[in-house]
């Protein structure tokens, strides 16, 4: 249901509203990154957020080659293009499980350095509001 | 134009800040924390910015190069100001590193504009403006230009109606900094060292349109915040109680020395009890601690003792678990008697005590920062004044090397600050050492001067008879006189 209770990890719930298909996974997962980037990057800088966005691919692509490309980007602070054609290209059940893997990874770097309340405090709402009832992911959908 | 524009004052939430300031901070000022790395500016700022901050007057913390955001907001949230629910709400972090790594200041003061236009907060923060400096020299490379962002930055900030704090290391205190000139307010930190000892100190060495207090004042910095430590007559500012407090002289709670004291300890007296290691002093507090309980006063020791539950007796030990005594507790090192004024006054006024034990000076000056060390005798007078101001009595204890060649009662001279005395000694007698005790000064008061003999047993101290059949008793070593003769020994 509604999105993250308060100390958890985020509901990624959305990720498989309207079905599992990998273009709506990418499109999703690239919403939700730019939503966070939108809230990070005014507070830790665009190129801390762009740190973060990295480190978190780092750990979650030598399970998934496929995200290299992704990794090797040069891509502007920003930039999600290059993760979005990654995930789209996949397999739905592996976009989705990749996609799931990059945000809770992101999710749970963050609380590794600012604690679980303020990682809430500042990420909650995009949990909380924008994709918890999973229509936000028909609002983008193409 | 005959009224003059009023100056709200904001409460700055830091304990003991307030009073230095001289009465908070003037709302719309523009301010400066300056010290070296690592002395708390980022933590005072951070701790005033949650303490101001409401939703209906937000702040903004501007992060610029300095500390990366992430670590700043990682380690403040270890304090317990830190309140999580402000931010994005009453507080705003933005982060200028992106703009300020352009060297272009303008596009920096753009920035700044916006997220002021943007959230409209009382209270703006920059830090560290260090990084502003090393920009502007890295941009057009003109020291006008950082004079120039300033001067705007303090006009836009007045404009919009905000408090202002640029928090800057590495400022020099010689160097004629232009942003100096536009300030209202400085305020210095610093970390003083002497030999392995650190203590920390504020400084406000301006503040337009009010009264400072002068000079360098401590600070600690604990998991609650700050704690700056205001002299001991500024801290009991407002609470002064009649002169000479009213009500009879207390009593001590030993038979017999209340007698031999003209009455008793006049209220609002400080007393000084001397005397070599073991002869009796800390008993003799206990008396008084207890004596305080029995007459349904509250009161306050000051415990400076290596190992309290040791030499603290069990009465006292019973007293303070019954919350009728408070205990002081001072760290371990590095006080100032600031410090302990501070620690000491905020259980005063708590239990609306009326006795105060100090146990002991010689342990209280070992615990002292090496910088303050030859200001002790000073900054005690004050301590004592202050508690003497308020009408507490305040009963202290000295450690005395007994030396049989002169008469004396404490090392620091702290005899002349106090108005009362009581002395302690040994002599031997026929093998045995045995304890004698004089009353040696009580101010306006016509007690004793009888030296008594007396003992220590399980209901604590028992004060005996003179010897009035020796001679020489101060000299440790006393005589039995061959007869007796009326002359009085007593003098002075």
């Amino acid at each position: 249901m509604g999105g993250t209770s308060k100390g958890t990890d985020p509901n990624l719930d959305f990720l498989v509203v309207g079905g599992h298909e990998a273009a709506r996974v990418a499109e999703a997962t690239d919403t939700t990154l730019r939503a966070i980037d939108a809230v990070l990057s005014p507070i830790i800088s665009e190129r801390g957020m762009a740190a973060l966005y990295r480190r978190s691919l780092f750990l979650i692509r030598q399970e998934r080659p496929w995200l290299d490309p992704a990794y090797a980007a040069d891509a502007a602070p920003g930039d999600y293009e290059a993760l979005r054609s990654a995930l789209a290209g996949q397999a739905d059940a592996d976009a989705l499980q990749g996609a799931g893997a990059l945000l809770s990874t992101f999710h749970g770097l963050l609380v590794s350095l600012i604690g679980q309340s303020l990682t809430d405090r500042l990420l909650g709402s995009i949990w909380d509001q924008t994709f918890s009832s999973g229509a936000a992911v028909q609002d983008v959908s193409p | 134009m005959t009224e003059k524009a009023t100056i709200h004052r904001l409460e700055t939430g830091v304990q003991g800040l307030d009073e230095i300031l001289g009465g908070g901070l003037p709302e719309l000022s523009f301010n400066i924390i300056a010290g070296p790395p690592g002395s708390g500016k980022t933590t005072l700022a951070h701790e005033m910015m949650f303490a101001m901050a409401t939703p209906e007057r937000p702040a903004i913390f501007f992060t610029v190069l300095g500390e990366p955001p992430l670590k700043m907001l990682r380690y403040q949230q270890q304090f317990d100001f830190f309140r999580k629910e402000a931010v994005n709400r009453s507080v705003y972090f933005i982060n200028l590193s992106d703009d300020m790594a352009t060297g272009d200041l303008d596009k920096v003061l753009a920035r700044i504009t916006a997220a002021v236009e943007a959230h409209q907060p009382g209270l703006v923060f920059v830090d560290s403006f260090r990084s502003v400096v090393i920009a502007s020299q890295a941009g057009e490379g003109s020291f006008m230009g950082l004079q120039q962002f300033v001067q705007q930055l303090g006009m836009l900030m007045t404009s919009w109606q905000a408090t202002t704090f640029l928090i800057g290391e590495y400022f020099s205190e010689n160097d004629p900094n232009p942003v100096f000139t536009v300030s209202d307010g400085l305020i210095w930190l610093r970390q003083s060292v002497d030999r392995n000892s650190v203590v920390r100190k504020l400084e406000v060495t301006k503040m337009r349109g009010q009264a400072s207090l002068p000079g360098q004042h401590t600070f600690r910095i604990s998991s609650a915040g700050i704690r700056v430590f205001p002299p001991a007559q500024v801290a009991v500012r407002g609470q002064e109680t009649a002169t000479p407090p009213k009500g009879p002289p207390l009593s001590m709670g030993v038979p017999g020395l209340d007698d031999m004291m003209g009455g008793g300890l006049p209220r609002g007296y400080s007393l000084l009890v001397a005397g070599p290691s073991g002869s009796g002093k800390s008993v003799l507090a206990s008396h008084f601690l207890q004596e305080g309980a029995r007459c349904g006063e509250t009161s306050v020791i000051a415990s400076f003792e290596q190992r309290p539950n040791l030499s603290r007796n069990r009465a006292v030990s019973d007293l303070i678990d019954s919350g009728v005594v408070a205990l002081v507790r001072a760290p371990e090192s590095d006080l100032s008697v600031d410090e302990v004024t501070t620690l000491l006054l905020a259980e005063v006024r708590r239990l609306k005590a009326t006795r105060v034990v100090l146990d002991s000076l010689s342990g209280f000056e070992l615990m002292v920062a090496p910088t303050f060390s030859e200001d002790f005798r000073q900054s005690l007078y004050r301590m004592v004044s202050a508690l003497a101001t308020i009408g507490v009595s305040v009963l202290m204890t000295s450690e005395l090397e007994d030396r049989y060649t002169d008469l004396r009662f404490s090392p620091y001279g702290a005899a002349f600050l106090t108005d009362a005395i009581i002395v302690q000694r040994y002599i031997e007698v026929d093998s045995r050492l045995l304890r004698v005790m004089a009353v040696v000064k009580v101010r306006a008061s016509a007690h004793s001067n009888e030296l008594r003999q007396f003992v220590i047993n399980e209901d604590g101290i028992s004060i005996g008879q003179m010897l009035p059949e020796f001679q020489g008793l101060l000299g440790g070593r006393p005589t039995r006189r061959e007869e007796h003769d009326d002359d009085d020994p007593g003098q002075d």
